[in-house]
């Protein structure tokens, strides 16, 4: 997996459109949970969302590295 | 009840706990794993130029050419060079002559008695015949000088290389000590990588590393040649009179200065091409 | 507490309740304060750690999106990052084709910010902060890069991520540390206003409420239904509970907007029926209303407390509604012995209009039971929030733009001064910023205030302060004081505009750098080119059309009378629902900057009303001509009717009205012979008879004088705008 990315002639990180794809996976995790009223049984709804957020990302990190 | 708040709580505990792990993970990833996106190939540059003065008659090699060593760059106009070894050869000859002269009389003169000849017209004529030998020595190295001229204007080239810059025409001044082109050695091409200070301890002379070069094509490999010992201390230049000129005050927050490390590359497939001041990135494989 | 004589004789009792009362009113504003300099500081460390061009920008960002409720951030956020990357990309595009000429530049420039200011001002809800964003960012990236082109791209990625990183910061910090969602507020506001409603609801269908307690409020209302749809928008960012239940909020809103019209539509009717002296008619209504009354709310003063509470209240109410047209009915067989035709139609229009209320009534209701309920979707599409957007303003509000960055760039030019760019950026976010206040001026006033106290506290603190410090820490230390006093200001709602402009401009001008330089002459330099461009922006509001002028105003008002176009050529579907909200929004509008003591909020409401009536019965009406099985003929007298009615709405005059009033007649002749025809289905006669109570309620307004002055009004400037004349 490069570990920078080509958009348009300019270079970034892959780590930039990761975390847009790891924003994105987790709206739609998001709100599948909270269809589900999965939130009831937490107990800082937005600590999870959170975390959840920082294990999708880090783990695409560090599939990455 | 308690049950289901326990579970609540252990919920958000185990997720959040499992999100500092990664996140810590990652960070040591990113901040500590030799790695850095800020490498450049670099490789000798040779700039050629003409050891003598004169009109270019003819440049055999086009830009970007790859030359052997020794093969033409271009040709100075020989005729005044040729004229002045002719000129010289001449030079030589006089002095031969003369010298031959001198030396045969001195000879003669030596052989005499003293009754025939004063001992002072010997030394005299000794004296003359040593200097007319020295000025024929003179005459043969200007007359190699000559020849040495002659031969330098073939401009050759020193390496094996890529012809690069090539500003030179047939018709142009070429004046002596003036670069006309640049021979990239093709021997030569290695990585500097530009590494934060802190991913240098987990970094080894002779660690296995992959480049990947900005313009794609298949993973290069190499390994660490050797590290750089000094670099500009940028915060507290150096003043006048060799006096330090300190800052004084410092970062808020201070950033690992960056250190360069030279790669050398294992081998080069074929079909990549390198130049100088590509940009790649470059990852170390630490071996333990 | 207040009653408490001395602070010696309290007794324990009473410190507890003075220090439960101190920590409910203090508390959640200091944690406000706390989580703000927090996420401040953590994003201007971030920023340094990673080497960012101007890390103050970051820091500024948290200032400008924090708010309270993690909603409010969130939605700030978005249409901050979405409008920053716009105003990138512009920038990048217009250094592309004018970097060569300076003064192209900028008045490209300025026609950009003019752009954006026009949109900002077209939006007034948080959309509107993208396109405060879009002009201001094209701005800071911009004036640099009309010096070196060739550094334009690195600004601008690095002003992205600048900004990106004070968003993070600021949103990870609200949603993560104490956080207080919008959510619980929303459903407190909701539960708020149902009840509220409801009492309303049943005072004034018993009789209870004079006039003057019913218009106020009513415009209380107006502004329930604003903030409703505000809270609802920015709530949808906060968790995908409030996403979920985003639709069914609007339908609520929708449901809450269309029965408190129809509530103040049957006032009106009885307010006139009462003056005409009706009291058969009134008599039998009032029976009726008592009937609903009841059935709203069965105990005296008992109310339901949530949405799952007034679960029976929808059975109630629906079947009230199959059951009103039997009593009606019965109603009107009693009346008929006593009562003359026209009282007849009188009391079939109030009758009809208790049907629609009943029916918006079961609707609201429906829709707020339905909000209790997790995980289901909205029992109808919702229909969105449509706010009137007001060209003319806009454009005055671009050009204003476009004015105070063209001298400002003159100026700049002329005089080479190196703050001159601050200056016009400056000049250039307040235009954007305050194109939809109410009293632009005044609130420039303000943040000028702050910032003269923010420079001087930028001073203190950079010149004085962090020389004295090392490291980070200390840096932190050292600037938190400064940092609190400025959100501090901003939590209490009279200060905030000066704690805002104390903020910016304390976090501008401190202008920390990785590498500290401490130097007092561009602290100087910069303080003084934001006060500079203040002031131009201030001029520029106060010179180019005030807003509070008479002409604006009469503008807006009259704009008011014109929504009546809208129902007589708008689309027919859904053109109900749009012609009320943004007749609404337009309301709020005028109210926000209306003057209460004089008055004019009342004028401005009965306007409201007569508009809201006579665009619904042009409507019904509109629906009665699209039937179907009607002639020719009388379709051309609806339709001659309608286009009567849209004229006299333009301009209207004594003869107009008359040639509306026979256009009425005429037409209500021929619904009433198409009434007779045979051959009609149920739905038909419906929609016929809607048409005719639709004719004889225009025919009541237009008869009715007070009616017509109201509307007419703002032809004599002498009552139309009674503020105005103190505003300036």
């Amino acid at each position: 997996m490069p570990r920078e990315i080509e958009l348009f002639g300019f270079f970034m990180p892959t780590l930039l459109p990761m975390f847009l794809l790891a924003f994105g996976l987790q709206w739609l995790l998001d709100s599948v949970l909270g269809r589900l009223g999965f939130y009831a049984h937490v107990w800082h709804p937005s600590l999870f969302r959170f975390s959840l957020f920082v294990c999708l990302f880090g783990a695409m990190g560090l599939f990455l590295y | 009840m308690n049950a289901k708040s326990l579970l609540r709580y252990v919920l958000t505990a185990a997720i959040f706990t499992i999100a500092a792990l990664v996140a810590i993970a990652l960070w040591r990833h990113y901040m500590y794993s030799p790695w850095t996106r800020d490498g450049r190939i670099r490789a000798d540059v040779i700039s050629v130029a003409p050891d003598v003065s004169g009109i270019v008659v003819d440049v055999p090699v086009l830009e970007n050419q790859l030359v052997h060593k020794g093969d033409v760059l271009f040709h100075i106009d020989a005729e005044r060079y040729r004229i002045a070894l002719v000129q010289a050869n001449a030079a030589v000859d006089a002095r031969k002559a003369d010298y031959d002269l001198k030396r045969r009389e001195a000879a003669r003169r030596a052989t005499l008695s003293g009754v025939v000849v004063s001992s002072e017209s010997q030394e005299s004529s000794a004296s003359s015949a040593s200097a007319a030998a020295a000025l024929y020595q003179e005459a043969q190295a200007a007359r190699d000088t000559a020849a040495l001229n002659l031969q330098r204007t073939e401009v050759l080239a020193p390496v094996d290389g890529y012809v690069t810059n090539l500003d030179v025409h047939p018709g142009d001044y070429a004046t002596a000590g003036r670069a006309l082109l640049a021979v990239i050695d093709s021997h030569s091409f290695r990585i500097n990588g530009y590494f934060e200070e802190t991913k240098l301890p987990r970094l080894h002379v002779g660690d296995a590393v992959s480049i990947h070069l900005m313009s794609g094509g298949p993973i290069l490999r190499g390994h660490v040649e050797s590290l750089a010992r000094g670099i500009t201390d940028r915060d507290n230049p150096s003043g006048p009179r060799l006096l330090a000129d300190v800052n004084p005050t410092f970062n808020w927050v201070r950033l690992a200065q960056r250190v360069p490390v030279r790669i050398a590359f294992d081998q080069i497939p074929d079909g990549v091409v390198l130049a100088s001041g590509m940009t790649c990135t470059v990852i170390v494989k630490p071996h333990d | 507490m207040s009653a408490t004589p001395s602070v010696a004789g309290w007794s324990g009792a009473a410190w507890r309740d003075a220090w439960r009362v101190w920590v409910g009113s203090e508390v959640p504003g200091w944690i406000f304060v706390a989580k703000t300099t927090f996420a401040a500081l953590l994003a201007l460390w971030i920023a340094f750690r990673l080497g960012f061009d101007s890390p103050r920008s970051s820091m500024l960002t948290v200032f400008i999106v924090a708010q309270p409720q993690t909603g409010l951030v969130l939605a700030k956020s978005f249409y901050r990052a979405l409008g920053t990357i716009a105003g990138s990309l512009a920038t990048l595009l217009l250094v592309g084709l004018f970097a060569q000429q300076r003064e192209l530049f900028l008045a490209a420039l300025s026609l950009w910010v003019g752009l954006c200011t026009a949109g900002a001002a077209l939006y007034r809800n948080f959309r509107a902060y993208a396109f405060v964003l879009a002009g201001y960012t094209a701005c800071l990236i911009g004036f640099p890069s009309a010096l070196h082109p060739e550094t334009v791209f690195n600004t601008a990625v690095f002003r992205v991520s600048e900004v990106m990183l004070g968003i993070l910061c600021a949103g990870v910090v609200t949603d993560l540390v104490l956080p207080q969602a919008l959510g619980a507020g929303l459903v407190t506001m909701i539960r708020g206003s149902y009840r509220e409603f409801l009492g309303f609801v049943t005072g004034a269908l018993r009789g209870r409420l004079d006039h003057g307690s019913m218009e106020r409020s009513h415009d209380h209302f107006v502004a329930n239904v604003i903030a409703l749809e505000a809270q609802r928008d920015a709530a949808y960012f906060e968790s995908p509970d409030a996403r979920v239940r985003s639709d069914r909020l609007r339908l609520l809103n929708a449901g809450y907007m269309s029965s408190t019209t129809s509530i103040h539509m049957l006032h009106q009717t009885m307010q006139r029926l009462r003056r005409r002296e009706c009291h058969h008619a009134l008599q039998r209504l009032a029976a009726l209303y008592e009937a609903l009354a009841i059935e709203l709310m069965p105990e005296e003063g008992v109310m339901p407390a949530t949405a799952a509470e007034a679960a029976p209240l929808v059975q109630r109410i629906a079947a009230f509604r199959d059951d009103l047209p039997r009593r009606i009915a019965a109603a009107r067989a009693a009346l008929e012995h006593t009562a003359d035709a026209t009282e007849l139609l009188d009391f079939d229009s109030a009758a009809e209009l208790l049907q629609r209320f009943t029916e918006e009534m079961h609707e609201y209701t429906v829709s707020y039971v339905a909000l209790a309920r997790p995980g289901t979707r909205a029992h109808k599409p919702a229909p969105p929030y449509v706010a009137h957007a007001d060209w003319i303003t806009a454009a005055l509000s671009g050009a204003r733009a476009v004015v105070a960055l063209l001298s400002l760039s003159a100026f700049w030019i002329a005089t080479a001064w190196p703050s001159g760019a601050g200056a016009a950026t400056i000049a250039c976010v307040f235009c954007c910023l305050f194109a939809s206040a109410p009293a632009p001026v005044l609130a420039l006033r303000g943040l000028s205030i702050g910032f003269v106290w923010g420079l001087l506290a930028a001073f203190i603190c950079g010149l004085l302060v962090l020389p004295q410090l090392d490291g980070f820490l200390l840096l932190a230390a050292g600037m938190t004081p400064f940092i609190m006093v400025g959100i501090k200001l901003v939590t209490n709602p009279k200060t905030a505009g000066i704690g805002v402009g104390y903020s910016i401009m304390f976090g501008n001008i401190i202008g920390v750098e990785n590498v500290t330089r401490f130097d007092p002459l561009p602290i100087l330099n910069d303080g003084f080119a934001s006060l500079l461009g203040a002031s131009v922006a201030a001029l520029v509001f106060a010179l180019l059309v005030p807003v509070d002028s008479r002409r604006l105003r009469r503008h807006l008002v009259r704009s008011l009378r014109r929504q009546v176009l809208m129902a007589c050529f708008g689309g027919l579907g859904g053109l109900r629902h749009r012609f009320e909200n943004s007749t609404r929004d337009l309301l709020g509008q005028l109210l926000a900057g209306a003057d209460r003591v004089g008055g004019e909020d009342r004028q401005l409401l009965g306007r409201t009303l007569s508009v809201l009536e006579t665009g619904h019965a042009i409507i019904d009406l509109r629906e009665a001509a699209a039937i179907g099985t009607l002639s020719v003929g009388s379709r051309a007298a609806l339709n001659a009717c309608i286009r009567g009615l849209a004229r006299l709405f333009e301009k209207p005059s004594e003869q107009l009205r008359r040639q509306a009033l026979e256009g009425v007649t005429r037409a209500t002749d021929r619904i009433e012979t198409a009434m007779q025809a045979e051959g009609i289905d149920t739905a038909e006669r419906t929609g016929l008879r809607r048409g005719r109570v639709g004719l004889h309620l225009l025919r009541t307004l237009l008869l009715d004088d007070e009616t017509f002055r109201a509307l007419s009004a703002v032809e004599n400037p002498a009552i139309a705008a009674p503020g105005a004349s103190h505003a300036a």
